[in-house]
C-alpha cells in the first residue's frame, strides 16, 4: 500500500502546483484584458471613494506590475477577494451564496446521467442489441450535439411557457405558491427547498439529457469488455441467473471507468456551467461571473474564475484518487 | 582461418529500475547481459541460444548499437562502436543490418514495400535516380526470393504473408550490402511450414556474399540447423560455445544437456533421457551471487556452486564451458540429484 | 519523367489503401449518414447565392414589417376616381350638420363626393376603423378642380367649416354639407391645369382670412375672405361681404407661377392694414405689389376688423431675373421662407429656384437680393441633378425638389441662407420623379411625399429616409392637398391616402407597429420569407444557408489548428522524452485543467469579438486534449521494430519522428479532427450566444444571440429552430464520421 499512499501524495502537490500556477496564469489573464484596473474601479459609481481606495490598496492597483502580481497571489491564495464593484458587497459573501447552487444544479444533473448511465447501460449490454441500444445511441448523440442553451430555450418555451409545468427562470421566486402558500421572502425550510427543487428540475432535465448519451455509451462499453471475460462465462456455466451475473457481478467490475468519468464530468459541467445557468437565470457562479464579465466586476471576475478552476481541479484530483485505488496499475506512475 | 570480423569482449549491460520520487533504497538492478565475449568471423553463422530474458536479444540489440552497453566494448573494423558518434556512427550503420522477430512490426504499416526498402538508401545517401533505386530494391526482393521484385514495390505489409514479409525485411537488411547481420529470432513468428524456406535462403545469402550472421534463437534446433558455432546463454553469461555439432552431439554443461534433451526426437528407438530443469527461472533482478544456474541445476554443490561465479574453460577443442564441476559430471562422480529443490525460488 | 513514374507509383498504392479503407468506411452506416449531412452544408455553403433569395444583409421593406392599419375599397366607377385626391378632413359641425366627425373624403372633377365615416373613441381619442364600405354620396358643382377646407383656427364662436372650390370659370363656397353657399364667376378662364403649380393659391389662413389668388394671361385676381361666421347675441349671423375685398391686377407679363401673397393683420393703421403684398412672377420679372384693406368702420365698434375696401395696388418694387452674375434664370418656383423667431405669416424672404440650379433669396419688404447660392448637397456625385421645384414647409424651411433621370434628389434649404442645410447634408434620393406636394406633419415630425416609381416616403427633418411604403398597385392620385395626413393628436394615427391605378380607394396607416419577427409566408412586399425574418427584418432561410459558411471555416480552421499543435507536441513530447516530455506534459495538464469556456470567454473579451479570434481562442483551449493520446500513441510506437529498423538504416531522429512515426499518427490525428469540428462548431455557437460572438459575422449561434437578446425565445419558433437544428445536425455530422473513421483505423471496434 505503499505505492498506493505515495501516490496520492504526488498527486496532491501536483494538483496544487497546477492550481497555483493557474491562478497566476489569470492574473495575466486579466492583465490582457485590462491592464489598467483603476479604470475598472473608477468607472463603477455605486462604490464609495473609501471602498475604492480599499479595493486599490487589497489589489495593489497603485503599486507597480510585479508587487501587483504578488499582492495577487497572496489575496487569491488565502481566499481573500475584495468587493465587488457592482453588488458593492464582498465576493466571498455572494460566491457562498452561489457555489452550493451551482453544484446543487450540476450535481444533481450529473449524478442522474451517471445513473441512468448505469443502468440502461447495462440493460443495453446485456440484451446485445436491439431497439434499445440502437434507439439510445441515436437518440443520445443528437441530444449530445445539441447546444445546451438551445435545448434549455425549447424547453423553457414548452414546459414553462406553453405548458406552465415549470417556473420560467431563476432559482427561487418568492411570488411562487408551493402546495398552496405563498414562499414569501422568509420560507420555511421545507417550503423553499421546494420551491429550489422545482426552479431546478428544468435546468437539470436539460443537462441530463446531454449528457445521458455519453454516459449509457460509457457503462456498454465497459460492460462489454467485462462480459467478454472468461470468468463471466464460468458464472454462467456454474449455473448463476444471467441476471444475477449481470448486474450483481459484471456490472460492479464494470463501474471503474464510469466513477472516474463520473468526476471528470462534474468538472466539465462546472466549467460550462455558464451556459445553462445563463438561459435559465439561474443564479449559480456561471451566471455571476457572465454578468461581471459584461459590468467589468473585476474582483467577481477574478474570484469566479478561480473558484470555478478551483473546483474543477478539485474533481479531477478526486478522480485521480478514486481511480488510482481501483486500478493498481496507475501507481506505477 | 577466417577473418575476425566483429570482436565482443566482456560486455555488459545492466538496467536500473526507477524507485520513484519517494525511495531511500537503493535502486535495483537487472544485469541482462553480464560479461559476454566472443568474436564473430568472415563468412560464419554464429548463434545466440538460450531462454527468453537470458540476454540475447540484449546481447544484439548492443552489438547493432540499438543500446549503449554499460561495460565492455564491441571492436569493429578497429574501432569499438561503443563509442561512435555522428559520422563514423553513420558510416557503423551501414555496415551492419538486423532483422527482426515479428516481421509485421518490423515493417513501418503506413510504407509501401518500395518505400521501406529505400529507406536505408535515403538516409545513406545510396543510389542517386530515382531508377537507380527502384533497380536496388527489385534486386533486393529477388535476392530475397520474390520474384518478380516489381510486383511487390506498392503492396504494403498488411498486404502480404508473413513469410513475404519476412523476406522483404531480409532484403532490406541486405541492399546496403552490410558487412554481417544480426537476426534476432527470425522465424519464431512464421508457420512451420515456412521456416524452412526463409532459413534456407538465409544460409544462401551467406554462402553467397560470405555474410556473417548472428542468430539468435531459443530454438536449439532452428540453431543447430543455421549455425556453425553455438553460444548458450543463461541469464546475462555465456554458459557454452563451440562447434555446433560439437554442442549438439556432446553438450557439457548442466543447463545445455538439459535443452537438448528436451527436444523430442521422433525415433521411438533412441532412447531418451530427460534431464529436468527445476523450477522457474528466476528473477534477473539482483541475482544471488554464484553460478546464475544453481537454482536450478540438477547438479548443485554447496559451497563451491552458490558462492563462485563459474568461468568459460575450454574443455575440448574450441568447447568451452562455464561450470565448476564438468569434468565431475562426465565421469559420473557427481549425479543428479532427483529431489526438488524447493527454497532456491525466487 | 522519373518524378511522375514516382508519383504515379507512390498514388497507385495510396489509392488503393484509400479505397480501403472507404470500403470499411461505407459498412458503417453512420459514417454515410455523417458524411452526407457534411455534403448538403457544404453545397449550401458554395451555392449559397443561387439558393436564397436575398443577401443576409436585406432587411424586410416596411411595408412587411410596420404593420398598420391598411384599408382599401374599389371604387365604383373607378375611371371617374382615379385622379382624384384623398383627405381626411377633422372637423367640427355645426349641429345638424351630417357630415361625420374625421373622415376620409374623395372627389373629382364631375361633382362626386364621397365620404367615408370613421370610427373614433372619445375616450381614448383613437381612430378604431375607417369605413370604407358605407360612403355617403354628395354632389358638387361639376368641373371643380380643387377643393379646399378652411379650418376651424379661430372657433370661439359657432364655427361652420367652410369648403372652397374652383372651377375653370368659377369661385365657389361651399358649407359643411358641401352645398354651394356662394358661387363667384371667375373674371377670366383657368385652363391650365398642373399638379404642382396651384392654381388657385390658396394661402393658409392668416388670422381669420383666406387669400385665394387665381392668375391666368396677365390677369391676377386675389379674393380675401374672412373666415368666422359672425355671432351676435349667440345667433348665427350670415357671412358678410364674401369676398370681403377683391382685388384685381393686371400686369404687362403673362403670369407664369402662383403668386406669393403676404398680410399683415397686425399693421393696422388708420383704418387700413397696410403693407400687404402680392408678388407676381411674370415671365419678365418678379413684380412686387403692396396694398391696403380698409376696416369696416360699421363694425368696428363690435371690436370686428371686418375689411371692407382694399386700396388700389401699387407697385412696391420689381425684380429682374438676372442672378449675382448677371446671368438671366427663369424662375422655376417661388416660395417663402422666414426665419425661427419671426411669427408665422410674417415671411421675409421670397425664394426663388432657378433653371440655372440656383436659389436666390430676396428680401420680401423691397426685393434687393439677399443670398444666390447654388443648390449644392454635400454628395458631388449628386450635382447634375436639375432643380425642378421649390415647397414650403411648416416651420418655414423649403423643401427644394430635383430630378435626374428618374431619380429625385429632395433636400431641405435653410431659407435665410439659401443652402442646404447642415452643411449640405439634410438630403436624400428617391426612386421615381415626385408627384405629390411634399408635406410636413407636425404631429409625426416626418415629411411625407409620393414619386411615381409608385412609392410613399416617410422622411425624417433630416431627410433620411424613415420608411416607405409601396402602394401596391401603383398610384395615381398624388399626396397632396386635400390629403392632410391625420396628425393633429398622436393618438388618432397616422394615415395617408391614396387611389391606385386600378381605382382602388387604399388607406394606410404610417406609422404602424412592428411586428418584426414575422412568421413564415408571403408578404405585402410580394416577398416570401419561408422561415420569416427575425426582429430586424432578416431572412432566416438565408442566414442558415450563409452561415454554413462561417460554421464550415470556423470549424475546420479551429479544429485543424488544434489538433494539428496538439500532434506535433505529442509527438516531440512522447518522442524526445526527458524534460522536454516533463515540461510539455506539465503546461499540457495546465490547460487541461483550465475551465475551458470561462477562460475562453475572458480572451474573447480581451482579444475582441472578431471571427478570427474567436477561431484562436477555441484552438488554443482544445489542444491539450490531444496531446496526451497522441504521446502516449508515440510512446507505444517508439518500441516497435520497425522503428528500431529505421534507426538501424541510420536515420537521423529527425527523420524518425517525422518520417516514420508522424504517419502512424495521423489516423489519430483525423479523428480528433473530427470530433474537433464537432466540438468548436458547438464552442462557437456558445461563446456567440454568451455575446462574445464576432457582431459582423452570419453564423447560426449569432442568430441565436439576437433571439435572446431582442427577448423572442418564446413567440418566434421559426426563428429559434432552425439555427439549433442546424448546429446540431452538423455537429452530429462531424461526430458521426469520427465514429465512423474510428472503426476503420481501430478493427477492434468493427461490428462483427
Amino acid at each position: 500500500m505503499a505505492g498506493l499512499a505515495r501516490y496520492y501524495i504526488i498527486r496532491t502537490l501536483e494538483s496544487l502546483v497546477t492550481y497555483v500556477i493557474i491562478v497566476a496564469v489569470v492574473f495575466w489573464l486579466l492583465y490582457l484584458y485590462q491592464p489598467n484596473p483603476l479604470i475598472l474601479l473608477n468607472l463603477n459609481p455605486q462604490l464609495t471613494p473609501s471602498q475604492k481606495e480599499y479595493l486599490a490598496n487589497l489589489f495593489g492597483f497603485n503599486k507597480p506590475l510585479w508587487e501587483r502580481f504578488f499582492i495577487y497571489m497572496w489575496d487569491m491564495l488565502t481566499f481573500n477577494f475584495g468587493i465587488s464593484y457592482y453588488y458593492v458587497q464582498p465576493v466571498r459573501d455572494l460566491l457562498i451564496q452561489r457555489v452550493p447552487r451551482t453544484l446543487l444544479l450540476f450535481g444533481g444533473a450529473t449524478i442522474i446521467a451517471y445513473l441512468i448511465g448505469y443502468f440502461v447501460g447495462t440493460v443495453i449490454a446485456w440484451k446485445r442489441g436491439g431497439v434499445l441500444d440502437g434507439s439510445n445511441v441515436v437518440i443520445g448523440l443528437v441530444f449530445y450535439n445539441m447546444p445546451v442553451y438551445w435545448l434549455g430555450m425549447i424547453f423553457i418555451f414548452l414546459f414553462a411557457f406553453q405548458l406552465h409545468l415549470f417556473p420560467l427562470a431563476n432559482f427561487y421566486d418568492p411570488t411562487d405558491k408551493i402546495l398552496g402558500t405563498v414562499v414569501g421572502n422568509n420560507p420555511p425550510l421545507g417550503i423553499y427547498l421546494l420551491d429550489v427543487l422545482w426552479h431546478t428540475a428544468l435546468p437539470m432535465i436539460v443537462l441530463t439529457l446531454i449528457s445521458f448519451a455519453g454516459t449509457v455509451l460509457l457503462m456498454r462499453t465497459s460492460m462489454l469488455d467485462v462480459l467478454g471475460e472468461n470468468y463471466i462465462d464460468t458464472a454462467i456455466a456454474k449455473g448463476l441467473k444471467e441476471k444475477d451475473v449481470v448486474f450483481k457481478h459484471a456490472a460492479r467490475n464494470a463501474l471503474l471507468p464510469l466513477v472516474t468519468s463520473f468526476v471528470i464530468s462534474m468538472a466539465f459541467a462546472i466549467g460550462g456551467g455558464v451556459l445553462t445557468e445563463t438561459v435559465f437565470s439561474y443564479q449559480g457562479v456561471g451566471l455571476l461571473f457572465i454578468q461581471a464579465l459584461g459590468l467589468l466586476d473585476y474582483p467577481v471576475v477574478e474570484a469566479t474564475t478561480i473558484i470555478i478552476a478551483l473546483l474543477v481541479i478539485i474533481f479531477n484530483w478526486i478522480a485521480d484518487l478514486i481511480y488510482a485505488y481501483l486500478d493498481p496499475r496507475v501507481r506505477v506512475a | 582461418m577466417a577473418e575476425v570480423i566483429l570482436k565482443v569482449e566482456n560486455l555488459k549491460k545492466y538496467y536500473e529500475l526507477s524507485r520513484g520520487l519517494l525511495s531511500f533504497k537503493k535502486p535495483d538492478v537487472v544485469k541482462a547481459v553480464d560479461g559476454v565475449s566472443f568474436d564473430l568471423h568472415e563468412g560464419e553463422i554464429i548463434g545466440l541460444v538460450g531462454e527468453t530474458g537470458c540476454g540475447k536479444t540484449t546481447t544484439g540489440r548492443v552489438v547493432v548499437k540499438l543500446e549503449n552497453p554499460t561495460a565492455g566494448s564491441v571492436i569493429f573494423k578497429g574501432q569499438d562502436i561503443t563509442k561512435l558518434e555522428g559520422d563514423a556512427l553513420r558510416e557503423f550503420r551501414r555496415s551492419v543490418q538486423m532483422i527482426f522477430q515479428d516481421p509485421f512490426e518490423s515493417l513501418n504499416p503506413r510504407f509501401t514495400i518500395f518505400k521501406t526498402l529505400i529507406e536505408p538508401l535515403i538516409v545513406n545517401g545510396i543510389g542517386e535516380t530515382y531508377e537507380e533505386r527502384v533497380d536496388l530494391a527489385v534486386k533486393a526482393l529477388e535476392e530475397a526470393g520474390l520474384k518478380p521484385g516489381e510486383e511487390y514495390l506498392d503492396r504494403y505489409p498488411h498486404e502480404i504473408s508473413g513469410g513475404q514479409r519476412q523476406r522483404v525485411a531480409i532484403a532490406r537488411a541486405l541492399i546496403i550490402n552490410p558487412k554481417f547481420i544480426v537476426a534476432d529470432e527470425p522465424v519464431s513468428m512464421l508457420d512451420v511450414s515456412i521456416r524452412a524456406g526463409v532459413l534456407n535462403l538465409m544460409l544462401d545469402l551467406k554462402e553467397k556474399y560470405n555474410l556473417p550472421i548472428i542468430f539468435i534463437t531459443h530454438d536449439i534446433a532452428v540453431a543447430r540447423y543455421m549455425s556453425d558455432r553455438i553460444l548458450v546463454m543463461y541469464l546475462g553469461k555465456v554458459v557454452e560455445e563451440g562447434p555446433t555439432e560439437s554442442i549438439i552431439f556432446d553438450p557439457l554443461h548442466p543447463y545445455t544437456r538439459a535443452l537438448l534433451s528436451a527436444v523430442p526426437v521422433p525415433d521411438p528407438e533412441r532412447k531418451h533421457e530427460r534431464i529436468p530443469i527445476k523450477g522457474d527461472i528466476p528473477s534477473p533482478i539482483n541475482l544471488p551471487p554464484g553460478c546464475r544456474f544453481a537454482s536450478r541445476c540438477v547438479y548443485f554443490q554447496k559451497g563451491v556452486c552458490d558462492v563462485k561465479d563459474p568461468e568459460l574453460r575450454e574443455i575440448k577443442k574450441g568447447h568451452f564451458v562455464a561450470c565448476h564441476f564438468v569434468e565431475k559430471i562426465l565421469s559420473g562422480e557427481i549425479k543428479a540429484t532427483r529431489e526438488e529443490k524447493t527454497k532456491h525460488e525466487s | 519523367m522519373a518524378q511522375s513514374k514516382k508519383w504515379k507509383e507512390s498514388r497507385r498504392a495510396f489509392r488503393r489503401s484509400l479505397k480501403n479503407g472507404w470500403q470499411t468506411y461505407k459498412r458503417s452506416k453512420i459514417g454515410l449518414v455523417g458524411l452526407g449531412i457534411i455534403i448538403m452544408f457544404v453545397v449550401m455553403a458554395v451555392f449559397a447565392p443561387f439558393i436564397t433569395p436575398y443577401t443576409p444583409y436585406y432587411t424586410a421593406p416596411s411595408v412587411d414589417i410596420i404593420r398598420g392599419d391598411i384599408y382599401n375599397i374599389t371604387l365604383q366607377n373607378s375611371a371617374s376616381w382615379i385622379y382624384a385626391p384623398v383627405g381626411i378632413m377633422n372637423y367640427v359641425t355645426a349641429p345638424g350638420a351630417n357630415i361625420n366627425l374625421t373622415s376620409v373624403l374623395i372627389y373629382n372633377d364631375i361633382g362626386q363626393v364621397q365620404i367615408f365615416p370613421v370610427g373614433y373613441n372619445y375616450t381614448s381619442q383613437k381612430i378604431l376603423k375607417i369605413y370604407l364600405k358605407s360612403p355617403t354620396n354628395y354632389s358638387i358643382p361639376k368641373g371643380i378642380t380643387s377643393l379646399y377646407e378652411t379650418g376651424t383656427y379661430m372657433a370661439s364662436f359657432m364655427n361652420a367649416n367652410t369648403f372652397i372650390a374652383n372651377s375653370s370659370r368659377n369661385f365657389y363656397i361651399l358649407d359643411s354639407n358641401l352645398k354651394v353657399y356662394r358661387n363667384f364667376s371667375l373674371p377670366f378662364t383657368i385652363q391650365e391645369k398642373s399638379i404642382f403649380y396651384n392654381n388657385p393659391f390658396i394661402m393658409p389662413s392668416v388670422g381669420q382670412y383666406s387669400l385665394i389668388s387665381f392668375s391666368h394671361g396677365n390677369e391676377t385676381i386675389l379674393y380675401i375672405f374672412y373666415n368666422r361666421q359672425l355671432n351676435y347675441f349667440g345667433m348665427p349671423q350670415p357671412i358678410h361681404k364674401i369676398p370681403l375685398a377683391k382685388l384685381y391686377i393686371n400686369t404687362s407679363e403673362r403670369v407664369i407661377n402662383s403668386p406669393l401673397i403676404y398680410l399683415n393683420p397686425n399693421d393696422v393703421s388708420n383704418g387700413y392694414l397696410n403693407t400687404s403684398q402680392i408678388i407676381i412672377p411674370t415671365n419678365n420679372s418678379l413684380v412686387s405689389y403692396g396694398f391696403n384693406i380698409k376696416m369696416d368702420p360699421g363694425y368696428e365698434a363690435l371690436g370686428f376688423n371686418v375689411p371692407q375696401v382694399v386700396s388700389e395696388p401699387y407697385v412696391k418694387w420689381i425684380v429682374n431675373y438676372t442672378d449675382d452674375h448677371g446671368q438671366s434664370y427663369l424662375p422655376l418656383s417661388i416660395t417663402y421662407g422666414y426665419d425661427w423667431g419671426d411669427s408665422p405669416g410674417i415671411q421675409s424672404t421670397v425664394v426663388v429656384g432657378t433653371n440655372t440650379n440656383e436659389i436666390i433669396g430676396y428680401s420680401r419688404a423691397d426685393g434687393k437680393m439677399v443670398y444666390d447660392k447654388y443648390f449644392v448637397v454635400s454628395n458631388p456625385s449628386l450635382k447634375d441633378y436639375k432643380l425642378q421645384a421649390l415647397y414650403p414647409t411648416n416651420g418655414g424651411i423649403i423643401f427644394a425638389y430635383a430630378t435626374l433621370g428618374d431619380r429625385s434628389l429632395v433636400a431641405l434649404i435653410n431659407p435665410s441662407k439659401g443652402t442646404v442645410q447642415s452643411n449640405g447634408t439634410f438630403y436624400n434620393v428617391l426612386e421615381g420623379a415626385l408627384n405629390s406636394i411634399p408635406t410636413y406633419d407636425v404631429g409625426s415630425s416626418r415629411y411625407i411625399t409620393s414619386t411615381t416609381a409608385g412609392d410613399v416616403y416617410l422622411l425624417q427633418p433630416n431627410m433620411v429616409i424613415n420608411q416607405t411604403f409601396s402602394i401596391i398597385g401603383g398610384m395615381k392620385t398624388p399626396i397632396n392637398g386635400l390629403g392632410n395626413i391625420l396628425s393633429y393628436t398622436a393618438q388618432m394615427g397616422y394615415y395617408y391616402g391614396t387611389i391606385t391605378n386600378s381605382g382602388q380607394l387604399y388607406m394606410q396607416e404610417t406609422i404602424g407597429t412592428n411586428i418584426a419577427p414575422l412568421p413564415p409566408g408571403k408578404y405585402p412586399s410580394e416577398n416570401t420569407y419561408i422561415l420569416g425574418t427575425d426582429a430586424y427584418g432578416r431572412d432566416i432561410w438565408t442566414w442558415l444557408v450563409y452561415g454554413s459558411r462561417a460554421e464550415l471555416v470556423v470549424g475546420i480552421v479551429a479544429a485543424l489548428s488544434s489538433v494539428l499543435l496538439g500532434t506535433f507536441l505529442g509527438l516531440i513530447s512522447g518522442f524526445y522524452g526527458g524534460w522536454v516530455d516533463s515540461l510539455i506534459m506539465r503546461i499540457t495538464d495546465i490547460f487541461l485543467s483550465l475551465p475551458g469556456l470561462v477562460i475562453m470567454l475572458i480572451l474573447a473579451a480581451s482579444l475582441g469579438p472578431n471571427i478570427w479570434n474567436i477561431i484562436f481562442v477555441i484552438a488554443i483551449l482544445s489542444w491539450s486534449g490531444i496531446t496526451r493520446i497522441i504521446r502516449a500513441q508515440v510512446l507505444s510506437l517508439k518500441t516497435r521494430a520497425f522503428i528500431d529498423a529505421a534507426r538501424i538504416s541510420g536515420a537521423s531522429k529527425y527523420r524518425l519522428m517525422m518520417v516514420h512515426i508522424f504517419p502512424n499518427v495521423l489516423p489519430l490525428t483525423f479523428l480528433y479532427m473530427s470530433f474537433g469540428v464537432s466540438g468548436a462548431i458547438i464552442t462557437e455557437a456558445s461563446l456567440a450566444f454568451l455575446g462574445m460572438g464576432d457582431p459582423h459575422a452570419v453564423t447560426w449561434g449569432m442568430m441565436l444571440q439576437y433571439l435572446w437578446t431582442t427577448g423572442h425565445v418564446l413567440d418566434a419558433p421559426w426563428w429559434l429552430l432552425p439555427p439549433g437544428i442546424t448546429i446540431t445536425l452538423l455537429s452530429l455530422a462531424f461526430y458521426l464520421v469520427g465514429r465512423a473513421f474510428d472503426e476503420v483505423i481501430n478493427p477492434r471496434l468493427r461490428r462483427r
